[in-house]
């Protein structure tokens, strides 16, 4: 069985579309809507990378980051964020809230997948 | 007679507003979606299409439904950081006619494909759709006031000489785009 993953995006047409093309290449995949979603399913589940928005509902992605780098247990779990921001200074944030890598939407699935590959060989 | 400041969108482009103004856009297989919170008077345009055929059987799975769907998010996005509530979000839909012979020959039918996109997008988001007109030959122009989710639409020959020209160059645009999408950077 492939590693785990998990979504937090708060559009259900891009949690359906990662799945898609994560499953279809015999990844796991866990979803949640926002950061508070995302932060109970790493409690609950163990996963090998985090895939996340910025911009959510009731706690954003960046915060997620902040609390999941803050979090014994999780905090070294790696961290892809996949979002419409491309501002630098938003940029900056993630760099600095711990993100491992930042992918501006929209991606391509297959660079999606090299991607998750050089994360989790 | 108000007074209201008109800005004009392009293929590839959005606006929201949370303003009394009117945003207006001319359309031929490009999908418009006019999406507004009339709980806080906000709301938004946008002007887009799906650069190449999906390569699945779901409107929603391929890459290049992807850019539908970007267009998308970032005008929700837009209106959410302007205080909307994506759970309040209503829409509107227009476009998607087939404005010149060459596209009835396409190897794959353009705005048949935007439309079921876009209706397949805000049915899996659970957006209501208030009105729509789609499909058709005859290229529409949009008016949308955002303060109060009107539409008025008109279809129209005038003017469209160069639609189809600057529709097909964004079409491309995003086609050559599609090479370097999804670039990740590493920390």
């Amino acid at each position: 069985m492939g590693a785990s993953i998990l979504i937090v995006d708060d559009s259900v047409s891009i949690r359906q579309s990662v799945r898609f093309i994560l499953e279809q290449n015999g990844y796991t995949v866990f979803e949640g809507s926002d950061g508070v979603e995302g932060l109970k399913r790493l409690s609950e589940q163990k996963v090998q990378l985090v895939i996340t928005d910025v911009n959510m509902p009731n706690m954003d992605g960046l915060t997620m980051v902040k609390k999941i780098r803050e979090t014994e247990g999780i905090k070294f779990v790696p961290i892809l964020v996949l979002t419409t921001e491309s501002q630098g200074s938003v940029v900056e944030e993630g760099k600095k809230v711990g993100a491992t890598g930042w992918i501006v939407k929209p991606f391509n699935n297959e660079k999606l997948l090299e991607t998750i590959k050089k994360v989790i060989p | 007679m108000i007074e209201r400041s008109e800005i004009s969108i392009k293929p590839g482009e959005f606006y929201s507003s949370d303003k009394d103004v009117v945003i207006s856009t001319l359309l031929g297989s490009c999908i418009s979606v006019a999406l507004y919170d009339l709980s806080v008077s906000i709301g938004g345009l946008n002007h887009f299409v799906l650069p190449f055929p999906k390569n699945t059987d779901d409107p929603l799975f391929s890459d290049s439904a992807k850019y539908g769907i970007n267009a998308m998010e970032l005008l929700i996005n837009d209106i959410l950081k302007k205080g909307g509530k994506k759970k309040s979000l209503r829409a509107k839909v227009f476009g998607g006619s087939t404005v010149f012979d060459l596209q009835k020959h396409a190897i794959y039918d353009i705005p048949k494909m935007n439309i079921a996109f876009v209706f397949g997008f805000l049915e899996t988001e659970i957006i209501p759709v208030d009105s729509y007109s789609v499909g058709g030959t005859i290229p529409r122009r949009i008016s949308f006031f955002p303060h109060d989710s009107r539409v008025l639409m008109k279809y129209t020959k005038n003017g469209t000489s160069g639609l189809v020209k600057r529709e097909n160059t964004f079409s491309h645009k995003l086609l050559e785009k599609t090479q370097n999408a999804g670039q990740p950077i590493f920390f």
